[in-house]
């Protein structure tokens, strides 16, 4: 997948830069203001046969204009992953053999964006980031290959956005780097359609570790709430054996001018 | 709010898009997955031989993981596991499961699972971690118990008997039956977790290794015991002259599985003598010296003769009477030398210390099976022990003659390993106590025979001078001092205190056994044994 989804994005680099010269009429701002989000969010992940996990996670993120066609952002996020063992290590009769053990991860990390945007055509970026995950299990654990109780990755990403309608059509490409171990490539291809402004309903897919990975992801800003508060729902599963699928609820928190989602995707963060 | 587009012409177009992210990818999941973990092993098997062996050594499983697991986690459940540990060289890892000590746990069957989880990045930014397969690995660790003894080791041919069999972690197991070799044990009932009270049939002479069956338990379980049975003794009455002259017999014993009669005297400062019957003779007597040796017992196996010297217990073999290493008594106090010992019924024996002096003194404990000899935080007074031929009680009569208030006579219940006091408040003379084959009575300073609960049952004539009691504590069988001769007395009920008469007339021996005499009976019952400073006398057991 990686050499098409990666032709995929160039592709959709060059329609977006080639349409840019022909779209600089009567547009507004990369960035319409400056804005902040805070979200929290919880994900349970599980694979089949194995263990599950359950996360929390917080993130904040600040977006700023930067002249007409620019903006840049900056996301900062935590988050605790707790290790459900006991259905691996219980006996056959569903009983346990003494006191079930117990393995957590965190993770904490940062990532700043620079990116050009169309409000009326799309946008293109490039992010670095840092994170660090962390395991605190009861047991041996470690990550690989050197051992340690921590892992440092640093991660670049490429993306473009076009913007049509209500439709949005995106394509990632991230290098990730892990400590002591061979680089990660990912391309990410994302379908959203806006039935409602408010509303955001999205598919994508990514070649993580060479394997697909197929997500539905739903936002929605309550207009009750006053187009304050996004609620996040999204479901993926991996296309391997044994198969892990994630679901993801979140909420988000927008400070300062209350728009409709669309707006605020294309005009805001 | 409204719509901004048609939503069939939407979720088409979104249709077509992904099906083209599909087909373009459609080779990932072929390729088999680089986030799988495997092991070399499934399983883990540990056996301990006795819940006081050696810890298992640790085994080690190998763990090979794909190229895309970022994280490894190994954690486990069950008591058996002491720790597991893990080093990791390139993309495998050597995990090693080091079982629990068999001290901690104790006898039975443990079990216990091992999960190996390789995990990778979840996302494209490896903000959280995702499970990969786990593969588990099933520890079983069976700790076996042990038998250790039964007590007495010997038996007398076509006589059912009863016997105590001890050993460790039988309570965790169900016993399902007892065998002599492949005989079944009439009855058994489990006392505790590491006693077992037994009857057995009728056998032929020979030699039978006591097993416990266990269907819960893989294998037979490491046996220590061994039943002798011997063929009824029938020796004509006999004197057996000494090979010196004049000694002072400190203990005698009858070796019912050799055939063989063992005197500790103080001849030459401390020897051993040991006559052996061939079947149609006694031999001349065999010596080994052993300086300022006191006492003697057959271990509970009968595998040794426990011999006490002043200072230490020296096992020695019960044929050639060659000495093994001594074990000293650790920080034995001044002006205080080990005096006397008991068999216990699990191979242990407890010491009682002396001073010349009416004072206390402490015990000392030894262990067969460690090879330890320990001293106890109890003391006693100059103490004299005598074991029941089942190992338990063991009675403790104290005192010397500078002792002006009575001191109490102890037991000591080796189920329980407890000291219990009795009713009995009684300062010893130079006879030593004596307790029957089961317990149910005994004879403190030759005269006072005790019942149940330790209640004076009657008296025997106070110029008995040595005593010994049949198994079933029926009948008690003296020497007279002033008779010259043997005598006969019907136990088997109380006199409420008072005093027993002799059955029948004073049997005259075969020789004067001279003074101080000591006085035993082999298991069948069919002989006495009677040794003083004189003369070893062989007698027939009187049928009265």
């Amino acid at each position: 997948m990686t050499s098409r989804t990666s032709t995929a994005v160039a592709s959709l680099s060059a329609l977006l830069l080639a349409s840019w010269s022909v779209t600089t009429a009567a547009q507004t701002r990369a960035v319409d203001t400056l804005n902040f989000e805070a979200g929290v969010e919880s994900i349970d992940s599980d694979t089949s046969g194995s263990t599950s996990n359950g996360t929390l996670g917080l993130n904040l993120r600040g977006t700023l204009p930067l002249g007409s066609f620019f903006g840049a952002s900056m996301e900062a996020g935590y988050s605790e992953s707790r290790v459900r063992t006991r259905e691996v290590v219980e006996n056959e009769d569903g009983t346990l053999s003494g006191i079930r053990p117990s393995c957590n991860f965190d993770h904490l990390g940062g990532e700043v964006s620079l990116f050009a945007r169309r409000p009326t055509l799309g946008r293109i970026g490039v992010s670095y980031g840092i994170g660090r995950l962390g395991s605190d299990c009861s047991e041996t654990s470690f990550f690989l290959p050197h051992g340690k109780d921590s892992l440092d990755s640093d991660r670049v990403r490429f993306d473009v956005e076009l913007y049509w309608r209500s439709f949005t059509i995106g394509a990632s490409h991230t290098t990730l780097s892990l400590d002591d171990a061979p680089e990660i490539e990912t391309t990410t291809i994302t379908g959203s359609w806006y039935p409602l402004e408010s509303l955001r309903l999205s598919l994508y897919g990514s070649d993580l570790y060479e394997e697909d990975t197929y997500g539905l992801s739903l936002e929605h800003q309550p207009q009750f709430l006053g187009d304050g508060f996004g609620v996040q729902l999204s479901y993926a599963k991996t296309d391997a054996e044994p198969g892990t699928r994630t679901i993801t609820l979140g909420l988000t928190y927008y400070f300062g001018k209350r728009v409709p989602l669309l707006v605020r995707d294309r005009q805001y963060r | 709010m409204h719509h901004v587009f048609g939503a069939r012409r939407v979720a088409g177009v979104l249709s077509i898009f992904l099906l083209s992210a599909c087909s373009s990818s459609g080779d990932g999941g072929d390729d088999g997955r680089s986030t799988q973990t495997s092991v070399s092993a499934d399983s883990i098997s540990f056996t301990a031989d006795a819940p006081d062996a050696a810890t298992p050594a640790a085994q080690t499983i190998t763990a090979t993981f794909g190229d895309s697991v970022a994280h490894l986690a190994v954690i486990h459940t069950g008591v058996g596991i002491a720790n597991v540990t893990s080093t990791v060289s390139g993309r495998t890892a050597q995990i090693t499961v080091e079982p629990e000590s068999p001290a901690t746990l104790g006898s039975g069957v443990f079990s216990g699972n091992i999960a190996v989880t390789g995990y990778f990045c979840a996302d494209a930014a490896c903000t959280s971690l995702a499970a990969g397969n786990t593969q588990r690995i099933t520890i079983n660790y069976q700790i076996s118990p042990v038998i250790l003894s039964i007590a007495p080791y010997v038996g007398t041919a076509n006589v059912a008997n009863t016997a105590i069999i001890r050993g460790v972690g039988f309570a965790a197991f169900p016993t399902q039956g007892v065998r002599f070799n492949d005989t079944q044990a009439t009855e058994f009932v489990l006392l505790s977790d590491q006693e077992l009270r037994v009857n057995y049939p009728a056998l032929p002479a020979g030699t039978y290794e006591v097993q416990v069956d266990s269907s819960a338990h893989q294998g037979s379980l490491q046996s220590q015991a061994t039943l002798v049975v011997v063929e009824p003794t029938d020796y004509p009455a006999q004197a057996l002259a000494y090979p010196v002259a004049g000694p002072s017999v400190r203990e005698l014993l009858y070796d019912a599985e050799r055939r063989a009669i063992l005197l500790a005297t103080d001849a030459s400062g401390g020897t051993l003598i040991r006559y052996a019957h061939d079947g149609a003779a006694w031999s001349a007597p065999s010596t080994a010296a052993l300086a300022d040796l006191q006492d003697m017992a057959l271990s509970t196996r009968g595998d040794r003769i426990l011999a006490l010297t002043g200072t230490a217990l020296v096992p020695v073999d019960p044929v050639s009477l060659a000495a093994d290493e001594p074990l000293a008594a650790p920080s034995l106090p001044s002006g205080t030398s080990l005096k006397g010992l008991a068999v216990t019924n699990d191979d242990r024996a407890l010491i009682t210390t002396g001073r010349a002096e009416s004072e206390n003194s402490p015990l000392y404990l030894y262990s067969g099976r460690q090879g330890t000899l320990a001293q106890l935080d109890v003391v006693m007074n100059n103490a004299t022990p005598a074991a029941a031929g089942v190992g338990t009680p063991l009675v403790f009569i104290q005192g010397t003659s500078e002792t002006t208030t009575a001191p109490v006579v102890l037991l000591f219940n080796v189920s329980s390993a407890q000291f219990d006091t009795t009713p009995v408040r009684l300062t010893q003379n130079a006879v030593p106590p004596v307790v029957n084959r089961t317990g149910s009575r005994a004879i403190l300073n030759g005269t006072n025979v005790y019942g149940a609960g330790f209640s004076l049952f009657g008296t025997l004539p106070s110029t008995s001078v040595a005593a010994t009691l049949n198994a079933d504590g029926s009948r008690a069988y003296t020497y007279d001092s002033d008779a010259g001769a043997l005598r006969v007395f019907d136990i088997s009920e109380s006199q409420n205190g008072g005093a027993y008469s002799a059955l029948g007339s004073p049997i005259a021996l075969a020789g004067d056994p001279g003074a101080n005499p000591r006085m035993t009976i082999s298991p069948d019952g069919n002989t006495l044994f009677i040794a003083g400073s004189t003369q070893l006398i062989v007698q027939p057991t009187p049928d009265l």
